[in-house]
């Protein structure tokens, strides 16, 4: 297997135009190149200016409103890119560069579409003069940095099949990982490499057995079942250079709810997926939810970051799951070495030897419906956790959720959706969890429903949105609210930092709008 | 029609091609319907009348190997997951290929379908792919339970009857629910969430805030109770029931309690196994 290290990476990222390696290795401070921050996924800032002692003293610096021209997508979601005093914003078909010292527009660039769901874009991705990111008609897009010009496109997946595209796409070495979403009728998910300078795609890898033989073909009733079987990729990946794997976090199963026609583990929906970053083959799995029936996914962040686990140095992966369990892996074999409950659950019978819970089939969904917890929602979605070093605690949006799944398709032979939930009651909550045990350290509950992405910095805080539509600092060790700040709208966009000519900002979005906040000359 | 039809989507091909690109300002081209539409703009519509007549033609034709929801069996194969006609137009892949010849029940050359029958034939199909699509009741939902075992837990374990009553009149009386929520799983839906709330993909539910009260005690001060105006990490403010606004910054001094009416119905949810919730509907359903 060829590999592609830190080093001959680096070369090659600066001979194709300047973009520095800080994308996946190093402290994250001067600059945001990825959706997570850096490819560990930890979204931690080594930055320090803005701290538990002064974070009080915060204060806006500048709003940017967005302004597609068209109404459907104008309120971002993914965390949007900084480097060199720019910052890059997608939505749905659109584009922009903004001047991160005053919040000015730069440029903005629109993708005429085919159509598919507009439901979400999730960000950008950047790899020297190039940035990057998804349209709904599916179509990989790369633009000139400086001007936002089209540089070229690539169609990544068919929606005639009810695919849609939202991803941000991620640059790991010479390869830009782009994930598919779409569960609207039964198809396979798949990652895919392309080339950063021409779009030429690399290699591809689906998530479901393709053909019989294949590696889960027998965790499936047929090779039809299987290879129209789901598992979206439509989290941002994680990257270790150290073991050169790419972590795929996947999607629910298809059909979706309804399961008769299915039955078997259903690998690798609703996975964590190690894949070789320079081939597409895959290293190890570990499934969070076998024989999913919940519509829980596990297109949460794989975070990465190295620990100690019962006294020996680890590399590790840590997943808080949609189905509301923690699990501690090993990220260069998949071992877990931790998997427990981070909210109250009732959908499970323990775990299999190998870390994976149990699904107890008296919540599956059906015609009188099923009380369960998580809701579909889940006990987290898609809101990015963040892991702070320092602290050694892994935090996370957290709901104890409540729903009733009722079965509305009982043929033998269920397609799409062949059921859903209904309404339900949760509480929201911040969690810190220690990852050596997975016991809550502490527990922030919120006066109203909550779901924002988070960020944690040396500088001993939190950021997180918070009810009521704030923005909102907490102590990380100890949990303790410091300062919050009132937007238009609920935290959308997750918080980022970055420094720039001195000064540490905060970037966070909601509704249409960015906020940057710093503290005072 | 069919013709006028396929001439508008011959026209939106054109229009998306030259506008690919576009840097700013969209030119003009296909009309977005909705921001969360699924599948592309230029899909077919369904035509029902045409698919009615496609369901009969289907009937006589496919339906002994493709199934009677085109879902394929082990003679034909799952239609509404084959590329050809995911990517048909009213025809435009379905007629090429049925041109080559493919089996029919009748014995008839498929290539002699006309292209009208195959029109028909699409618009079923793609009936029958939207059927897939949804995600809402279909009809079928209906809870069944013990009413006995329902009305012991009511008396015993789910400490329903320390709240409710179940004769006319009385205060939380549970008499005659079921004129309100006729349909079962709507009643159940009420039991377990009176509060309401919104459940779904993607979404949290949300605490039920209807009738909850806040009394807050500030050092040295009387308590007040009221309705919570606000209730954030450094913000408190209530209304009392002569409508005063009283505002608080929380203080590890400052003590709130809260008083949520449906808290019994929140901590019933972690207890209540699937036989208990179905056993205590089909029991209401008897309180006439």
């Amino acid at each position: 297997m060829i590999r592609i290290g830190p080093i001959l990476a680096s070369a090659a990222v600066l001979a194709l135009g300047g973009l520095v390696l800080h994308a996946q290795q190093g402290p994250l401070a001067q600059s945001w190149p990825t959706y997570n921050g850096d490819l560990s996924g930890r979204r931690f800032s080594s930055l320090t200016t803005i701290n538990d002692k002064n974070v009080a003293s915060l204060q806006p610096a500048w709003t940017y409103k967005v302004d597609s021209g068209e109404p459907g997508s104008n309120n971002p979601s993914g965390t949007p890119l900084m480097v060199d005093g720019v910052i890059y914003l997608s939505t749905q078909d659109h584009a922009f560069a903004i001047d991160a010292h005053t919040g000015k527009q730069i440029w903005h660039y629109t993708w005429l579409s085919k159509g598919a769901r507009h439901f979400s874009n999730r960000g950008m991705g950047l790899f020297g003069n190039f940035v990057y990111f998804e349209t709904p008609d599916c179509n990989l897009v790369a633009l000139n940095k400086t001007d936002g010009t089209l540089r070229w496109s690539k169609t990544i997946a068919d929606i005639d099949q009810f695919y849609y595209c939202s991803v941000a796409p991620v640059v790991i070495g010479n390869h830009i990982i782009a994930g598919v979403s779409g569960d609207d009728l039964d198809i396979a998910g798949y990652i895919e490499a392309h080339d950063p300078e021409t779009g030429a795609l690399q290699w591809r890898f689906y998530t479901v057995p393709q053909k019989a033989g294949d590696v889960g073909a027998n965790t499936w009733p047929n090779v039809d079942m299987a290879s129209h079987g789901g598992g979206m990729t439509w989290q941002p990946v994680t990257y270790d250079p150290d073991t050169n794997l790419v972590y795929v976090t996947t999607g629910n199963p298809q059909p979706v709810i309804a399961n008769v026609n299915r039955k078997g583990d259903n690998l690798f929906t609703a996975s964590v997926v190690a894949v070789h970053a320079d081939t597409g083959k895959m290293a190890w799995w570990f499934q969070t939810s076998p024989h999913d029936t919940h519509d829980w996914d596990a297109t949460q962040t794989a975070v990465l970051f190295d620990g100690t686990i019962a006294g020996q140095p680890r590399k590790l992966l840590a997943i808080a799951a949609r189905n509301g369990h923690f699990f501690v892996l090993d990220r260069v074999t998949g071992k877990a070495y931790v998997h427990t409950e981070f909210v109250k659950t009732n959908w499970s019978l323990g775990y299999d030897a190998k870390g994976q819970p149990i699904p107890n089939p008296e919540k599956f969904p059906s015609i009188s419906g099923a009380l369960v917890s998580p809701n579909q929602g889940g006990a987290t979605n898609w809101f990015p956790p963040t892991f702070s070093p320092q602290t050694g605690l892994f935090y996370v949006s957290a709901n104890h959720a409540f729903s009733v799944y009722y079965l509305y398709d009982d043929s033998d032979n269920p397609q799409g959706w062949g059921g859903n939930d209904r309404s339900g009651w949760s509480e929201s909550k911040l969690e810190a969890i220690d990852y050596k045990t997975g016991k809550i350290k502490w527990s922030h509950p919120w006066e109203g429903g909550n779901n924002s992405g988070l960020l944690s910095t040396a500088g001993n805080l939190i950021f997180t949105g918070a009810p009521g539509s704030f923005l909102e600092a907490l102590n990380a060790t100890t949990g303790e609210p410091l300062w919050h700040s009132k937007l238009q709208a609920p935290v959308r966009v997750p918080p980022s930092t970055w420094e720039l000519d001195g000064k540490q900002y905060v970037l966070v979005g909601a509704r249409n709008t960015l906020y940057a906040f710093t503290l005072p000359q | 029609m069919l013709r006028s039809f396929a001439t508008a989507i011959s026209a939106a091909a054109i229009l998306m091609t030259q506008g690919l690109h576009a840097q700013t300002n969209r030119p003009p081209g296909p009309v977005r319907t909705s921001g969360d539409s699924i599948g592309p703009y230029d899909k077919q519509i369904v035509d029902d009348a045409a698919a009615a007549r496609g369901r009969t033609l289907f009937a006589a034709e496919c339906v002994d190997c493709h199934g009677p929801l085109a879902r394929g069996s082990e003679k034909g194969a799952n239609l509404i997951r084959s590329e050809v006609v995911l990517k048909d137009r009213v025809g435009s892949e379905l007629g090429p290929f049925l041109k080559k010849g493919h089996p029919l029940q009748s014995n008839k050359n498929s290539a002699d379908l006309t292209s009208d029958q195959v029109a028909d034939i699409s618009h079923f199909l793609k009936q029958r792919i939207n059927d897939a699509l949804k995600r809402s009741p279909t009809g079928i939902n209906k809870v069944t339970g013990n009413v006995a075992a329902g009305k012991a837990y009511f008396n015993g374990d789910g400490k329903c009857a320390s709240c409710h009553a179940i004769t006319e009149g009385s205060p939380h009386t549970l008499f005659a629910i079921s004129a309100r929520y006729p349909d079962s799983v709507n009643l159940q839906q009420a039991m377990l969430f009176p509060g309401g709330g919104r459940g779904g993909r993607g979404f949290s539910a949300g605490p039920s805030a209807g009738g909850v009260t806040i009394t807050v005690t500030a050092p040295g001060e009387p308590a007040v109770t009221g309705t919570p105006v606000q209730l954030d990490d450094f913000d408190v403010q209530l209304r009392d029931s002569d409508g005063k606004v009283y505002k608080w910054s929380r203080t590890p001094a400052l003590k709130i309690v809260k008083h949520d009416p449906l808290a019994a119905h929140h901590e019933l949810l972690d207890r209540l196994t699937n036989d208990n919730v179905h056993d205590l509907v089909v029991y209401l359903e008897t309180l006439k």
